[in-house]
């Protein structure tokens, strides 16, 4: 028996690994993650002026209402533009600056802030500047959606050629050498002068090439030809679903599967939670997206990774084998912020077929039930705000759907579906466990008497 | 005393393990210095220690932490899927305190 799984084992870690490894360690990938969880701080700080104005509790609002105004929700707008409303020029600069920062010259990182900062300026080149009003009214302006997440990709575009055209440069010393007798930090300041020129002459050229295309800038073909496409794929169900299956199967055999999922789906995630925002904050009727970060990260991971809440609690009140009650204890505390190793490499559920089947099954049935259960309007949309993937289960669902107890109710209804589908899987589990523990012990008392 | 580093995706699970482990050195009244780090955390924060533990599920990494950090870290080893799982921060602690004996 054992014999076998370290066959299996030393499988799958000769022939998957170097692939695990590849993707984990990719570049780019990375630093779209890192780049990415810079507008983290302000996705959650804007949610939660979001949550606080249109929490929709009568009393609270008419209180808050006689205590500070009838416009008090005013705060909203102003915290909301200064946060969720500038997530594409912080990505634009986390992305740039973390990816020119993971190249190396002369054996030294490349200090990637020079990079951030002239991805910030090839962002404004390519944005068109608009005319508002008439006449001496006129003002030159940008629109403030450049700044949101809708314009998250043409971030990612733009952040992820200028660390590359940078680093390119550093490495074939496209740069003004001083000489030696000048100090490193006055040197340094020239190091990002050509290649900054050139980063900016190149995205005036892009720019200047663009308008004579039918898509007129940079910014509508990205909108055009790469968002709407990856957005579809990836907000649809079947992509949904995939990436589920990407994840947990990854998960399966032992590797963090969600931070290299996350990687690739939370750009979309992101924009299509900003894109319900908006039309939440309108008033909207019908919310556009139902795959959103939180519909994922506080949805489907429920208690962590394979949707384990339900069986953590199960565990912990009903197992008899010492393991899987021991695991219970254990995954508890940690399960309500929706982490679960304890589950996963204790139970375990690495390297076994038997429980791998609930943990991949489970979230891609909370996936299905969610979302089919959103589509046909029996679970609210979720609004879009963005709240930490930590957030205890329950108290998500309320949050994410701008304080609707349907959300909850959804939530407990998901509880349900994870459960009846480990249900089975843990008792055989528990089952097993129970009799080797006691099997051990009785030749030893056997032996006694 | 030995600085040991914990490395897990979001440097949460392994910030349980090293809990335990403390709790372990102290009953045993081993000094170390301990940390729990994300992965994206290490460039900027790792500093210097002694022993570098990654999480299983994270042991893609081991072979970029490697070619990095061989040369200044004379242990880096991933740790055991089953003692993490168990969050036996006692074994964990042991077994990386004898391989760093031995180097």
């Amino acid at each position: 028996m054992s014999s076998k799984k370290h066959n299996v084992q030393g499988f799958f870690e000769e022939k998957f690994m170097p692939i695990a490894a590849k993707i984990g360690n990719q570049k780019h990938l990375i630093a779209l993650r890192d780049g990415i969880m810079f507008t983290m701080p302000l996705l959650i700080i804007g949610s939660l002026f979001l949550i606080l104005a249109e929490l929709p509790i009568d009393a609270y609002q008419n209180f808050m209402a006689s205590v500070f105004g009838a416009n008090w929700q005013a705060f909203e707008g102003v915290a909301l533009n200064g946060t969720m409303g500038i997530i594409s020029l912080i990505a634009v600069f986390g992305i740039a600056y973390s990816l020119a920062g993971s190249y190396e010259v002369d054996g030294k990182p490349i200090d990637g802030i020079p990079a951030g900062v002239l991805s910030v300026a090839a962002f404004f080149i390519v944005n068109i500047v608009s005319v508002f009003g008439t006449g001496d009214d006129a003002v030159e302006a940008w629109g403030t959606s450049v700044f949101t997440s809708e314009y998250l990709f043409l971030a990612i575009v733009v952040s992820l050629s200028v660390a590359e055209i940078y680093r390119f440069l550093l490495q074939k010393k496209f740069v003004i050498t001083m000489p030696k007798s000048v100090p490193p930090t006055v040197s340094r300041s020239f190091t990002a002068l050509v290649p900054g020129f050139v980063i900016v002459v190149f995205f005036m050229l892009v720019r200047l090439g663009f308008s004579f295309t039918g898509w007129s800038d940079l910014a509508t073909f990205v909108q055009s030809v790469l968002k709407k496409p990856i957005e579809l794929a990836g907000s649809s169900y079947i992509g949904t679903v995939f990436a589920c299956l990407f994840e947990h199967t990854l998960w399966s055999f032992g590797i963090h599967g969600s931070s290299i999922m996350t990687a690739v789906m939370e750009p979309i995630w992101i924009s299509n939670a900003g894109a319900n925002l908006e039309a939440f904050k309108a008033g909207a009727e019908q919310l556009p997206n139902i795959v959103t970060y939180s519909f994922y990260e506080n949805g489907v991971w429920m208690g962590g990774s394979g949707a384990t809440l339900a069986v953590v609690v199960y565990m912990l009140v009903f197992a008899k084998s010492k393991l899987v009650k021991q695991i219970g204890r254990l995954a508890i505390v940690p399960g309500i912020f929706n982490i679960n190793e304890p589950v996963v490499f204790g139970l375990p559920v690495v390297l076994n077929p038997f429980l791998m089947i609930p943990y991949i099954l489970a979230p891609i049935a909370v996936t299905t039930v969610s979302y089919f259960g959103t589509l046909i309007g029996i679970f609210p949309y979720t609004t879009g705000v963005i709240i930490p993937w930590t957030t205890p289960y329950f108290i998500s669902g309320y949050l994410m759907t701008g304080g609707n107890v349907m959300g909850v109710v959804a939530q407990v209804v998901l509880f349900a579906v994870a459960f009846i589908i480990w249900l089975p899987f843990i008792r055989i589990w528990d089952k097993k466990n129970y009799i080797s523990e006691n099997q051990i012990e009785e030749p030893v008392t056997a032996a006694v008497q | 005393m030995v600085k040991i580093t914990l490395v897990c995706s979001a440097g949460m699970s392994t910030s349980m393990l090293m809990e335990r482990m403390k709790e372990a050195a102290k009953a045993k009244g081993i000094e170390v210095q301990m940390q729990a780090l994300a992965e994206g955390e290490i460039k900027n924060n790792l500093g210097d220690t002694d022993i570098l533990l990654l999480g299983p599920q994270v042991r893609y990494m081991i072979s970029g932490m490697r070619a990095e950090y061989a040369n200044k870290i004379s242990v880096i080893e991933v740790i055991n899927m089953s003692d993490y799982g168990l969050m036996n921060g006692e074994k964990v602690l042991n077994d990386a305190l004898v391989l760093y004996s031995k180097k």
